[in-house]
């Protein structure tokens, strides 16, 4: 287990605990069926992807697991052109106390 | 207690969102394919950062439930509700989160074993924590607290070792002005 939370993929690719995070994250990817990798198209916006790493301890502080999670770098995309309806409701606190 | 309150997790959330339109994103740096370098991937599912992921998983988790034969809440829309022979089987979403209680141990059964099949879960058990707060299920009552937000807190200006005091004031205080006070103030507005 690595100790230390980084913070580019630069240092990440020399730590084979991140490495192993990593390759999880994109075997995920495959489990549910995420992506396919096709020829880059001429004229639609690509977005950007960037790794996140982050580590999850329990109680005492004890590093348990080292978390990459891949994202997409949503501020670069155009409103309409690449997205339309973004709501999506969370649970009012008044819901969960009543329960 | 007669029906206890159960919760569990959805791992990997937005994955299981499904993408309308065309989403390409780049190679993942470090995991570029190197014979094919200038490809790139086109989403069928939601990326955590994509604007439309939460609305996608939201979607998807509303149709599960709905075709499962639940009903979504009138005024809340996170709230799920079936009635089975006069039974009740409840389910609360906070996106990833589910707290949920059933009037048969069968219902709950059956939803955990549903949820299960359509995603992959963790963390299925009595309720304990939920968005912070923590919960105890007793005989008849259910106490929920901010306890371990408050400890943070005690932890945070070093007073875990301090005794406690029924009243939080001195009892024989001449008062006077101090100006250190309002240094104190800052530091913990900020807590």
């Amino acid at each position: 287990m690595s100790k230390f939370e980084l913070k580019n993929v630069k240092e990440a690719l020399t730590d084979d605990f991140w490495i192993e995070a990593m390759q999880e994250e994109l075997n995920q990817f495959k489990r549910s069926e995420v992506w396919d990798l096709v020829p880059r198209p001429n004229d639609i916006n690509v977005i950007g992807t960037k790794w996140i790493y982050k580590n999850k301890s329990d109680e005492n502080g004890t590093v348990t697991r080292n978390k990459a999670r891949l994202v997409a770098q949503g501020y670069k995309q155009v409103e309409r052109l690449d997205f339309d309806e973004t709501f999506a409701p969370v649970a009012r606190l008044e819901s969960i106390r009543l329960l | 207690m007669k029906f206890k309150l159960f919760q569990m997790h959805v791992k990997s959330a937005f994955l299981n969102g499904y993408l309308h339109g065309e989403v390409y994103v780049e190679q993942p740096k470090g995991f570029v394919d190197p014979n094919i370098p200038d490809h790139v991937y086109k989403l069928k599912k939601a990326l955590y950062g994509l604007k439309q992921a939460p609305r996608a998983w939201y979607e998807r988790l509303t149709e599960f439930l709905i075709n499962q034969g639940y009903k979504k809440g009138g005024t809340d829309k996170t709230l799920f509700i079936k009635k089975d022979k006069g039974r009740l089987m409840i389910s609360q979403i906070y996106v990833d989160d589910i707290v949920f209680r059933g009037m048969s141990n069968q219902m709950v059964q059956h939803f955990v074993h549903q949820m299960q099949s359509e995603f992959e879960m963790s963390l299925v058990g009595e309720l304990t924590n939920f968005l912070g707060l923590q919960v105890k299920q007793m005989e008849d009552t259910i106490l929920i607290s901010h306890s371990k937000y408050a400890k943070n807190i005690v932890k945070k200006f070093g007073l875990e070792n301090a005794s406690h005091k029924r009243t939080p004031a001195a009892t024989h205080l001449k008062l006077s002005k101090d100006e250190t006070m309002l240094l104190l103030i800052k530091v913990y507005t900020e807590a």
